[in-house]
């Protein structure tokens, strides 16, 4: 399909945008409105949460996509372009998750996952008056060497 | 060969790929920008993962308001920008430029907001060195924004050309990355303003 092709598909009238503006207004009526209301919801809470706030963000993003700027008829090319980029997003997530999530591997440990995890609110911030970094850190330095794993206090 | 055969750049208009040379370039610096964006949106998710605590404590004084209506600006301004490139396709240089232009108010209105809000959060004793949610907030909102402010600019002189009729297949290139801007703030939103709500 040459260029031109791809854009008279792409070509609708002013009404059809209007009509998927609208429609991208509701949703964000919809995530604006479920996160506020989701504590009515008990337990259910916090999947109404990322349905309405994660869920309709992606759906939103797949519209302005499609429709606004045509990738629904673009070519084949555009899509690997963008699929390869956001599949080295996915490679920095699982590359950086290790170092961040856990607290100690084979021969290393990460004292300030330790440091957070005693107290989030405080000891992480070296600005506070508890923030006691060499203290946090002779305790988790002795967990580990009773074998303790990574401490969630 | 001809002079006239040099009057525009030929990386605007050529297509080798089956795609303009010039749209295919933007497809590429958004290509880059998902990484860029994508590795500060992963850093992000991993320590809203790890520090709950902070996420929950401190994202409560992030403005849900300010985000909503910055929200809808953006998707308004979408809109206009995909009107200009409609009217581009159909030859109308002057409507192209009028709805470009209207989109540039909407990325002003956004940055007056943005600005409003920054203010009352600084002044408030949330700034970047807080903690790391600050430093995470100001720093991808703060990218953004300087999307918003290149995109404008840039748009202005699309604009002024297409008023005349020249270039018109800069409408859609200029329109393709604002679009991008657009989604990278549907996503922002509910990270940053909503997902503690609840």
């Amino acid at each position: 399909m040459s260029n031109h092709e791809s854009h008279s598909q792409a070509h609708h009238p002013a009404s059809y945008y209007i009509r998927i503006y609208w429609i991208l207004a509701v949703l964000l009526v919809v995530s604006i409105a479920g996160p506020l209301t989701a504590h009515h919801f008990g337990s259910a809470a916090h999947t109404i949460v990322l349905v309405t706030g994660f869920g309709i963000a992606f759906v939103k993003a797949y519209m302005v996509a499609a429709k606004f700027m045509h990738l629904n008829v673009e070519r084949r090319m555009i899509w690997w372009l963008l699929i390869t980029s956001l599949a080295v997003c996915l490679v920095l997530f699982f590359g950086l998750a290790p170092d961040i999530k856990n607290g100690n591997g084979h021969h290393w440990v990460n004292d300030k996952v330790f440091v957070i995890n005693i107290d989030p609110v405080h000891d992480c911030h070296p600005g506070s008056a508890d923030y006691r970094f060499d203290d946090v850190k002779q305790r988790n330095l002795e967990e580990i060497s009773n074998g303790g794993g990574a401490a969630h206090h | 060969m001809s002079a006239t055969t040099f009057q525009r750049p030929i990386a605007t208009t050529r297509s080798v790929t089956g795609i303009s040379t010039g749209k295919l370039a933007v497809w590429w610096i958004l290509a880059s920008e998902v990484v860029i964006f994508g590795g500060l949106l992963v850093y992000f998710m991993l320590m809203r993962l790890h520090h709950g605590a902070i996420w929950m404590a401190e994202s409560q004084h992030t403005r849900m308001e300010a985000g909503a209506i910055n929200t809808f600006v953006l998707l308004t301004s979408s809109l206009f920008a995909v009107l200009a490139h409609q009217a581009a396709e159909s030859g109308d240089g002057k409507k192209a430029a009028k709805f470009l232009w209207y989109t540039i108010g909407g990325a002003i209105m956004f940055l007056c907001v943005k600005a409003w809000e920054w203010t009352g959060e600084i002044s408030h004793g949330y700034v970047l060195t807080k903690n790391i949610f600050w430093g995470c907030y100001y720093c991808i909102t703060g990218l953004h924004g300087v999307h918003v402010v290149a995109g404008a600019i840039i748009m202005g002189f699309v604009a002024k050309d297409a008023a005349r009729g020249k270039d018109l297949q800069r409408v859609e290139c200029i329109g393709i990355y604002w679009h991008f801007v657009d989604i990278i703030w549907l996503f922002l939103f509910p990270l940053f303003y909503t997902s503690t709500a609840g």
